[in-house]
């Protein structure tokens, strides 16, 4: 967790600070909002939190839901 | 709007690029094996004649938006909400696929090569790679690729070559031992796995420098790639005969079976190579083409900024994405083809024919 939190520090004050010097607001707005997505994940997986897989939902949606297999 | 890649690649790039990243796909015709055994470059052949004219609509789509990036075309031809949700599945078919792949690459390393390495240390690894490439822009990635590409026809060539002696060309035999639905399920697969990939080709063509060549460029480097797919099935079936069906990597397993005067022997360390190398320009294209098209959606200046939070986003997906290979093998050959079939066959051909109904061009006559 500590290599988590490291990282993610060393992109926030990477980038983060590079966006904030060229005054770029709406790059660091889209910015933030994707590392948020991306840190709580990789927060969420390292304490071992169960999250549902995305590749194992479409195959669910496409064979159950609506019946598509060969 | 100005273009946010600054970079300019030419024809003969693009061509190498598009080879490498089929060549990226030599992991996946083990799916296509699992269900068309012997008859495998049948449907590489059929595959690649189902492409084609994909590729004529993908080349027709740019050539009437010069220097527009995919992302951007929809919104001008379906309009802003439609086409926020057509680029949206876009982007979520970027992410998947390329998240897919890495874990592929993951898999392959603790399966084969450094098993007791954790899946996550070779996934962020390999994703760094691939962030780092993209970073640099698409000029540097396309120079990588000459070496890649021809790095990784070497090996095909090269360890084909060395298992002549290992090859039973019978196991092909009969030809045509295939049903009509093998054959649909079989080319399905290919046409949209391997070869129809080349649809994220659509945030690319636009820095292409000389785009009265694109075409020609696009469909070499799709034959060549198909080549380079027909060789390795062809080599596979030949070698390894009714067990590549059983096998996790049946390209890996027969290059073990290399003995020539007990000087060549255990060559799997090339096909590792060349799984590594392909993979890298694969999975950096998917990456560079989800980074620019989100970047494009949300009109940013610039793509960077995104490249390491989407880099993350994309392991974690990559980590949760199956817990065993028999997940996968049971998933990839059946619903994944299904899966990618909108991206591929369908939003395309209804862009180009929605913009030459409503007479929406850009190019100037």
């Amino acid at each position: 967790m500590v290599f988590v939190i490291a990282g993610y520090l060393l992109i926030l004050i990477f980038q983060g600070t590079a966006l904030i010097k060229k005054k770029y607001w709406r790059e660091l707005v889209v910015f933030s909002v994707f590392f948020i997505i991306s840190f709580t994940l990789s927060l969420l997986y390292t304490i071992g939190v169960n999250l549902p897989s995305p590749y194992k939902t479409i195959g669910y949606l496409i064979e159950e839901v609506w019946g598509l297999k060969y | 709007m100005m273009n946010i890649e600054k970079g300019k690649i030419s024809g003969f790039e693009l061509a190498f690029l598009i080879i490498g990243l089929i060549q990226g796909s030599i992991l996946t015709t083990s799916y296509t094996a699992h269900v068309t055994s012997k008859s495998t470059w049948i449907v590489v052949s059929t595959g690649l004649l189902v492409v084609i004219p994909l590729i004529f609509v993908y080349v027709a789509i740019m050539n009437n938006f010069p220097g527009k990036n995919i992302i951007k075309i929809h919104e001008i031809v379906y309009g802003k909400y439609i086409g926020s949700i057509v680029s949206i599945l876009f982007i979520g078919y970027l992410l998947i696929v390329l998240s897919f792949n890495i874990r592929l690459l993951g898999d392959f390393y603790t399966t084969f090569l450094l098993t007791d390495t954790p899946l996550e240390f070779f996934l962020a690894v390999f994703t760094s790679m691939c962030a780092f490439a993209i970073w640099k822009g698409i000029e540097v990635l396309a120079r990588i690729s000459h070496i890649f590409v021809v790095l990784g026809f070497f090996i095909i060539v090269s360890t084909s070559l060395l298992l002549i002696k290992e090859a039973d060309f019978t196991n092909i035999l009969p030809l045509f031992e295939i049903n009509v639905k093998e054959i649909i399920h079989g080319t399905h697969i290919i046409s949209a796995i391997p070869l129809g990939e080349v649809v994220i080709f659509l945030t690319i063509f636009n820095v292409v420098n000389r785009k009265d060549s694109t075409l020609k460029y696009t469909l070499g480097g799709v034959g060549f790639g198909a080549l380079g797919l027909l060789m390795v099935t062809v080599r596979n079936t030949a070698v390894l005969g009714s067990t590549e069906l059983i096998l996790l990597n049946p390209s890996f397993q027969s290059s073990r079976l290399v003995d020539v005067g007990d000087i060549f022997t255990r060559m799997d360390v090339l096909i590792g190579v060349a799984i590594t190398t392909s993979l890298f320009i694969k999975c950096s294209l998917f990456y560079y083409a989800a980074v620019i098209s989100t970047s494009e959606f949300f009109l940013l200046k610039e793509y960077k900024p995104l490249i390491l939070p989407l880099g993350g986003i994309v392991i974690i997906i990559g980590i949760l994405n199956w817990d065993s290979s028999a997940v996968v093998a049971e998933l990839a050959p059946n619903t994944s083809p299904i899966f990618v079939t909108p991206i591929i066959f369908f939003f395309p051909p209804l862009t180009l024919l929605i913009s030459k109904l409503r007479k929406i061009s850009l190019r100037k006559e």
